[in-house]
């Protein structure tokens, strides 16, 4: 029985053991001879192989739906355009120190399909590691991301990660989560995903994630080659220090760690639609070598952070 | 594959556990093995971080807490499966048992599902109150109130011959914050 320490009364304490001897005799024989477990990771591949193709039967719903939202809404969030934060390779070194985030950038016009209800930040999931934001930090934050991969990597299409809103509530979505999006919303209304999306080439897409922690042990578990390479962010102090070993086999995922200079962590990585193995699309690590790749991710933080 | 190994060798050992918790949330085996199953789902889903909290069956438990609140639906409003598992798991057990086990379930389900999830956490798993209060996402005066209204309910509603005077005093402490 718990403690109740010295004051608590006899009485109180007995009818304490009264109840928890109620709910032990209910359960006392409940011995049922199932095995949970097989189903668990069929269930949790099955999910995570959910997830990934939604965008395939919404994108069009998602476009849509965007653009009445921000009518509706009246929405005036800016973004920062990519080519105003830096060139390939020349961005000097004080840039993001002095402008960083959304707001210090030239405004353009957000990516509609960046535009929705996202799903809200919590501690209880994974979701933690996709970082905070509202939704239209959110949607400033995708637009971003998709207008510079596909500044810097021309031939692929991207769009953002989704999962109609029934499927999550009946599965992977936290009671938190579900009280911060509110109520009112159909079964169909696709809830965005926070920095995860399809990547496109020739049809194929590929699942593209950047998660983000204080804590490195939180980030990139696969990251077992270290590595110490400074890269050319538009702060000093982003360093590439590990990533998934290469095997020239195909895997299941690669992915990058590189140390911020406020000493926080993203992975940026890359795995598959659906589960098993794939040859990726891109390298990755050459991709956060590039300086308008990381200078998104600055601004992505600098928006979502203001750090 | 390492991780999901992990995973598969802490469901195993904690499946039954889990499953007798889920049963006194939702009172019928159906619902129990449902929510259990989800619940597993979902945390094998979030692993990676759940194998790095401080305490995985801590995890776990808020799991299982989320996925019984999320349902909209009342669980537990199946009577034929209560009488079933009653009638199979205590066949040995007299008739006045079985009955009193089945007034016990009925008694439970009179109460609201947050009401109902604090006597499991704090009586079943032995939580203390700001533990209680953390994996339900309120405040510990939460906790104490409910604590207090759902022991008087189901004094109310089982008799004191089940609960006997000292839940009264039970209640009344929980109210004014004495104790644990």
């Amino acid at each position: 029985m718990i403690d109740q320490g010295s004051d608590a009364p006899d009485a109180v304490r007995d009818a304490d053991t009264m109840v928890s001897g109620l709910l032990e005799t209910l359960v006392a024989d409940y011995g049922p001879k199932v095995d949970l477990v097989p189903a668990a990771l069929a269930g949790a591949r099955r999910a995570k192989r959910r997830v990934r193709v939604a965008w395939t039967a919404g994108g069009a719903l998602v476009t849509a739906t965007a653009v009445a939202a921000v009518l509706a809404a009246g929405a005036t969030v800016t973004r920062s355009v990519p080519t105003a934060i830096g060139t390939e390779g020349s961005a000097p070194a004080t840039q993001g120190a002095v402008a960083r985030g959304s707001t210090a950038h030239a405004h353009g016009a957000l990516d509609a399909a960046c535009v929705g209800k996202w799903l809200p930040w919590t501690d209880q999931s994974d979701a933690v590691l996709f970082g905070k934001g509202t939704d239209a930090q959110r949607a400033v934050v995708c637009t971003e991301d998709i207008d510079t991969v596909k500044t810097v990597m021309p031939g692929f299409k991207v769009t953002p990660m989704f999962e109609p809103y029934s499927d999550g509530k009946n599965t992977d979505f936290t009671s938190d989560q579900i009280a911060q999006l509110g109520p009112g919303l159909s079964p169909n209304t696709p809830i965005l995903k926070p920095w995860q999306y399809a990547v496109i080439q020739h049809g194929k897409p590929t699942y593209f994630y950047v998660t983000y922690s204080g804590n490195r042990a939180d980030v990139c578990t696969g990251c077992t080659t270290s590595l110490s390479q400074p890269l050319p962010g538009p702060r000093p102090g982003y360093r590439l220090i590990a990533e998934t070993p290469k095997t020239g086999s195909p895997v299941d995922t690669v992915e990058v760690l590189v140390e911020t200079p406020e000493h926080t962590y993203l992975g940026i990585g890359l795995s598959p639609m659906s589960n098993g193995v794939f040859t990726p699309p891109f390298d990755v690590s050459k991709l956060v070598k590039d300086s308008r790749f990381l200078a998104a991710l600055d601004a992505d933080l600098g928006t979502l952070y203001g750090s | 594959m390492e991780e999901e190994d992990e995973f598969a060798a802490y469901a195993a050992a904690r499946q039954h556990h889990l499953l007798r918790t889920a049963f006194l949330l939702c009172g019928d085996p159906v619902s129990a093995q449902d929510l259990a199953q989800e619940a597993l789902t979902n945390l094998c889903r979030a692993w990676s971080r759940a194998r790095r909290a401080d305490s995985v069956d801590a995890y776990a438990r808020r799991t299982l807490i989320n996925a019984y609140l999320r349902h909209r639906r009342r669980l537990g409003r199946d009577r034929e499966a209560q009488r079933a598992l009653i009638g199979e798991a205590h066949a040995r057990d007299s008739v006045e048992q079985s009955e009193q086990r089945l007034a016990l379930l009925a008694a439970l389900d009179q109460l609201g599902k947050r009401s109902r999830a604090v006597l499991v956490l704090r009586y079943w798993e032995d939580m203390s109150v700001q533990q209680t209060a953390d994996v339900l996402g309120c405040s510990e005066g939460t906790v104490k109130s409910q604590t207090s209204r759902a022991l008087v309910r189901l004094r109310d509603l089982l008799g004191p011959q089940w609960l006997g005077p000292g839940a009264a005093a039970s209640a009344h402490s929980e109210a004014k914050g004495i104790g644990r």
